[in-house]
């Protein structure tokens, strides 16, 4: 069963005052809070940057997202779903930065696996792995096993995964993460396209010039808080400097800049 | 470090490891006892612990001519407890008072205890047979040849082995070639030299070679007993006594007598024994 | 139902492509053909002594493979981040233990009609192929039984830190009730006050898993079980399989999985 499809003004994404705290590793340690009381909402058809440094709680915020992880309070909402129903992931793509899957099935072995997972019909799910093995240029590999397949190839075929379902959100964690510039521009064009298409896109990166291309809005968080969103053109033009020195700003590391 | 330094040095500790090897070997006999002088592969690898392997082995052959129906261990030692020590040995066999075959609840398991018990009964053997005729006991004889094979100094596996060859198999060659191979393990055995001895009178009819088997087994009796006393009497007087009937069968009255007459000093009912003695006397030759 | 369909496709995949099983297939082979070209005494009626060898090789390796399969299932996914494009789909966690469970156990099952098909092959070449019914009993009982210590290694794939240690622990379990919990309420009745009771106890609260090894009935020809009987220890199997699965998703679902 399909969540309802969202009105235009209800939120595609949305967290209320999440919460993560991880207990101590060690007896006298305090707990860990990864991330402080985040609320946060992404709009349909938007292409939305998560950023933050190291240890600043994206990936902990992504975790909860896909419910690999219960908040210690807040919520958090896809489609208009808890995220601790799996409901919420029927129309989701996730990427993750590190690619891994089964190296003793082929691709197209793996995509219809996910494609059952999903529900597709056999016939819908033959149209879309073709589909997809011609975009990430894996056709004339897609019944070999990927115990050997090339680095490249395993990214590529998880790009594929994660599309395999014609996600209305796809969420990339680090996408062009150990890519080459011909991959980093096939991701770009992905991202475009689906821009193109009102699918919605959330991704976190270290890549701020790539997120000033193609993101609409941008979060920054650092140390568990989310310390500004807004629009990536309406914050450059606000501190007059691109988007990587408002990040260094917004962190706190001083920079120069223009008057 | 250079190539010739690492083959220089590796030489040196080569020369060293056997020259190592070669100063250790004998002294390693001191600590290492006798399985420094096994020559079989079972004995290096298991030391004394085959005797358990060997023992086991042997209980299976048992198992098998009862055909899986036998007492656990813990139901023996169950039986011991509850019935004193020296029950558990006639549990699987037909001496236990009180046992009835065929599924019924008074076997050696007893009663079942409990639910789970009673269903476990459904999936074990629950009725007691032997294997018998159609040459089923042959099953038996792996485990006895497992058994010799891992402890070659019990005697008794060899025996037993040989019982069932000749007497319900018809192989008697098969139970000499077994025997002779338990006598090369046990050249003092004065049990394996009777049972050749039996084999070649019962079986063959030899009757001098018989006897030459049976002189040696009553060497071998003396050489490991020494003098005879209440405990070991009944394995002389087996000899003796069928060295008696051999005599008494081929028409050796003189000797037969002679035998009997040692028999009866070894035996617990000796009036039987002169009875005998007296019927044997009574057939010598008038002359006598 | 197809979500963990589809799971359970991917495990039975996963065994057949890797070697484990066909070299312990393999060597059973080997070795029942060995104990059955050696004869004793020059006599080549002996059946029972290579029925006894085939069988207890066939346990050991159907052991070997339900254990180790079954151990290293959610860990490998943990390890080789499988697991995460897996649970970004709609896919709840009580459907992984599930689909993992019926993979290995359908996997183990299809391992078992080719042991079982070899056993009644050598029984042949020995004039000897016993009962038929007898024979299916005893796959369907074994299967059974198989089916409880792969719910006993997933629940401990959760509980241990490596599949190793599991895999040991697990073999070591079953090989203990095997051996000796059958005799628990003897030994029980043996003992006075609190031991005994801890016994009787620990008699119940363990599965009988010694309740399907019908081998001594295969061995020395007996007559089938009864419907009865049979019926009910499937149905025990069922229980306690399902009990330990239950805990098994008990664990799984709180355990917190980060990228």
């Amino acid at each position: 069963m399909k969540p309802a499809v969202p009105s235009g003004v209800e939120p595609i994404l949305k967290t209320e005052h999440l919460r993560v705290v991880y207990p101590p590793s060690r007896r006298g340690e305090a707990p860990k809070v990864a991330v402080k009381d985040l609320t946060l909402e992404v709009q349909q058809g938007e292409v939305f940057g998560f950023l933050g440094p190291n240890g600043a709680g994206k990936t902990t915020t992504m975790n909860v997202l896909l419910g690999f992880l219960t908040p210690t309070s807040g919520e958090a909402y896809l489609f208009g779903v808890n995220v601790r129903d799996p409901i919420a992931r029927q129309r989701i793509g996730y990427l993750p930065e590190l690619t891994y899957y089964y190296k003793f099935l082929t691709a197209e072995e793996i995509l219809r696996f996910y494609a059952r997972l999903f529900g597709l019909s056999r016939l819908e799910a033959d149209r879309r792995i073709d589909q997809l093995l011609k975009l990430v240029e894996l056709e004339h590999a897609r019944n070999r096993l990927l115990k050997h397949y090339s680095k490249g190839m395993q990214q590529r075929v998880g790009l594929a995964q994660a599309l395999i379902n014609d996600p209305d959100l796809l969420i990339l964690d680090e996408p062009t993460s150990g890519l080459d510039p011909l991959g980093r521009m096939k991701v770009r064009e992905i991202i475009q396209r689906l821009k193109n298409e009102g699918k919605t896109v959330f991704f976190s990166s270290h890549e701020l010039g790539e997120v000033e291309t193609v993101c609409d809005r941008v979060a920054i968080v650092h140390r568990g808080e989310l310390k500004i969103v807004g629009r990536v053109d309406d914050l450059v033009r606000s501190h007059q400097a691109n988007l990587e020195q408002v990040f260094l700003r917004i962190i706190g590391y001083p920079t120069c800049l223009a008057a | 470090m250079t190539g010739r330094t690492t083959t220089l040095g590796c030489a040196a500790l080569l020369t060293a490891a056997v020259g190592l090897a070669a100063w250790l070997e004998p002294r390693s006999e001191a600590w290492r006892g006798q399985r420094a002088r096994a020559d079989s592969l079972l004995w290096t690898l298991l030391g004394d612990g085959r005797r358990l392997f060997a023992n086991h082995f042997f209980v299976k052959a048992d198992v098998y001519l009862h055909s899986g129906y036998y007492p656990s261990i813990f139901d023996q030692a169950r039986a011991a407890y509850e019935h004193g020590v020296g029950e558990e040995l006639s549990m699987a066999g037909h001496d236990s008072p009180g046992e009835a075959a065929h599924g019924s609840e008074h076997e050696f398991r007893g009663a079942p205890r409990d639910w789970i018990d009673r269903l476990s009964r459904h999936f074990q053997v629950r009725e007691h047979t032997h294997l018998e005729g159609g040459q089923t006991e042959a099953e038996i004889l792996p485990w006895l040849r497992l058994a010799a094979e891992f402890d070659p100094h019990q005697e008794l596996f060899y025996l037993a082995a040989a019982y069932w060859l000749r007497s319900r198999l018809g192989k008697v060659d098969q139970a000499e070639a077994f025997l002779r191979r338990g006598l090369r393990a046990n050249p003092d055995s004065d049990e394996i030299l009777f049972e050749l001895g039996r084999l070649a009178w019962e079986s063959r009819r030899e009757a001098d070679r018989a006897r030459h088997l049976w002189n040696a087994a009553e060497r071998a009796w003396y050489a490991r007993n020494g003098a005879v006393h209440e405990t070991n009497r009944v394995s002389l007087s087996r000899i003796l006594a069928h060295r008696a009937q051999l005599e008494e069968q081929t028409g050796n009255l003189d000797a037969a007598i002679q035998f009997w007459t040692r028999v009866r000093e070894l035996s617990p009912r000796p009036e039987a024994i002169e009875q005998r003695l007296a019927t044997l006397r009574q057939r010598l030759p008038v002359a006598h | 139902m197809r979500t963990w369909l589809a799971l359970a496709w991917v495990v039975v995949k996963e065994l057949y492509r890797r070697k484990d099983f066909y070299v312990l297939f393999v060597l059973t082979a080997l070795i029942t053909l060995l104990s059955g070209s050696v004869t004793f005494f020059e006599d080549t009626r002996m059946v029972r002594y290579l029925r006894e060898v085939t069988l207890l090789l066939i346990w050991v390796a159907a052991l070997v493979i339900a254990v180790v399969t079954a151990a290293r299932q959610i860990p490998a996914e943990r390890e080789s981040r499988t697991i995460f494009p897996l649970l970004a789909k709609p896919v709840t966690r009580g459907q992984v233990v599930l689909g993992k469970f019926f993979g290995v156990w359908l996997a183990t099952g299809l391992a078992l009609v080719m042991f079982y098909g070899f056993y009644l092959l050598v029984g042949v070449w020995q004039a000897a192929p016993g009962s038929l019914a007898l024979g299916l009993q005893a796959l369907w009982l074994h299967w059974v039984m198989l089916a409880v210590v792969i719910a006993m290694a997933i629940l401990g794939s959760l509980l241990f830190s490596a599949p190793s240690v599991n895999s040991t622990v697990c073999l070591v379990v079953v090989g203990g009730i095997l051996l000796v919990a059958g005799h628990l309420n003897t030994l029980a009745a043996a003992q006075p006050g609190w031991a005994g009771s801890l016994l009787y106890g620990l008699y119940f609260a363990l599965p009988h898993l010694e309740l399907f090894d019908v081998r001594d009935l295969m061995i020395h020809e007996h007559a089938p079980v009864a419907v009865g009987p049979f019926l009910v220890a499937t149905l025990y199997a069922a229980v306690y399989a399902a009990l330990l699965l239950l805990v098994a998703w008990w664990v799984f679902r709180r355990k917190a999985l980060s990228t």
